[in-house]
């Protein structure tokens, strides 16, 4: 299984992929997709910024389901500001089709509007199968003449994904804390998710 | 601004939320919309309409917009030049910018199409090649026009300082450094308008 994070721009420096790293016990097929190389541990393998279309953030996450995207089968990606707590041994997830963490703790009516655009989901962390011509969809489906309509009318890749209809599964919920909307939980997640918060590398220490 | 032109926006923005009521399902298309007859793009728009009438010296001539968006920058070319002899062609990427554009500009002798300048098979039938949403767009394919278009054929780019959108992937600090990185023959106009809280640069040449 491949594991993959995504840093381009300064948000997040080189400390938090390493931090990453670390915390996934060094593993071999451990990659990072950057604009920046400089400062990354040597065991990490680096996949240069493939270029055109120039994205900002955190939209380049969708070049990974681009079908020339250097990787092959199964493959799991976290965002940096997420803290790796336990890490199984199996996932138990679907890998033939791609899936998020569901934002259950997302209730209210703000959440609800039309307008808004919000989801109930996350991509802190993804799994999917880097083969599957369905997850390419994604990639190719933003590369249309509406590329830079999709810029402006979603904030980011996870109110894309789901308000251009692409399927989708989720996460266990035992696999998730959101650190913002679950402070205290009584299981152990795999990952827990500073989704909408300040992290600076020590909160994920 | 002309009333005539808010009025059919407003009319689009309805037929916009009556779709999104049975068909497709896309309200975003309104706040685009109003955005693109705002009141910074109408005087942006207008001031390169204003600056290239006085340069480019001609009542007829063939002009081509890339990213031309709903039409505001085609609009704005036409009330410089109201005569048949000049065409304007204004062209997106985006299909709906055609849709939407041939509404919002009916009776002013515009062209809408849908095509990438990317995939423009020749710039050399036009006499002036107008570029506002250079933000927006890769510098290689700026500069790939640049290199395509006939020597004589004008130029007039305009972009930004205003970084803090997701979709201005080509932004520039001042309006000189976007004039040198676009490398033109002969430049003959650089200036920046103050807009609300950004710059915007424009650039006139061949």
């Amino acid at each position: 299984m491949n594991i993959i994070c995504v840093k381009f721009g300064t948000k997040y420096s080189s400390e938090f992929v390493n931090k990453l790293f670390t915390d996934l016990n060094r593993c071999d097929n451990f990659y990072c997709y950057t604009d920046d190389s400089n400062g990354l541990d040597k065991g990490i393998k680096v996949i240069p910024d493939m270029g055109r279309p120039t994205l900002k953030v955190w939209w380049n996450k969708l070049r990974m389901f681009d079908k020339n995207f250097p990787l092959s089968g199964k493959t799991l990606f976290f965002d940096l500001d997420v803290k790796v707590n336990n890490f199984p041994k199996y996932l138990n997830v679907c890998w033939n089709k791609i899936t998020f963490i569901d934002s259950h703790w997302k209730v209210g009516k703000l959440y609800n509007r039309l307008s808004n655009y919000d989801v109930k989901m996350n991509s802190s962390m993804i799994t999917w199968n880097a083969d599957n011509p369905d997850i390419h969809k994604i990639w190719d489906h933003f590369n249309t003449g509406f590329r830079d309509y999709y810029l402006r009318k979603y904030k980011g890749i996870d109110r894309f994904i789901v308000h251009e209809d692409f399927e989708y599964e989720t996460f266990s919920h035992q696999y998730i804390q959101s650190k913002k909307y679950q402070p205290d939980i009584d299981y152990t997640p795999i990952v827990t998710t500073f989704e909408e918060l300040p992290v600076g590398i020590k909160d994920l220490i | 601004m002309e009333s005539k032109i808010l009025y059919r926006a407003l009319k689009l923005a309805e037929e916009v939320y009556d779709e999104s009521m049975y068909g497709v399902d896309d309200l975003y298309r309104i706040k685009d919309i109003v955005h693109s007859v705002d009141k910074n793009h109408w005087e942006s728009k207008k001031w390169l309409a204003d600056k290239l009438f006085e340069l480019y010296g001609h009542n007829a001539g063939k002009f081509y917009i890339a990213g031309g968006w709903y039409g505001m920058m085609a609009y704005q070319l036409r009330q410089a030049w109201p005569e048949p002899q000049m065409n304007i062609i204004s062209a997106d990427c985006d299909p709906m910018c055609e849709e939407y554009g041939w509404r919002l500009f009916d009776g002013y002798d515009i062209s809408f199409k849908t095509i990438d300048v990317n995939d423009e098979q020749g710039l050399s039938e036009y006499s002036g090649i107008i570029n506002t949403s250079c933000e927006h767009m890769e510098q290689e394919d700026l500069i790939s026009i640049i290199e395509k278009k006939p020597k004589h054929t004008w130029v007039a780019f305009q972009t930004n300082n205003y970084v803090d959108l997701h979709s201005h992937i080509n932004c520039w600090p001042t309006a000189q450094l976007f004039a040198e990185s676009l490398s033109l023959k002969y430049t003959a106009y650089v200036d920046t308008l103050q807009m609300q809280g950004f710059n915007r640069f424009m650039v006139i040449g061949k």
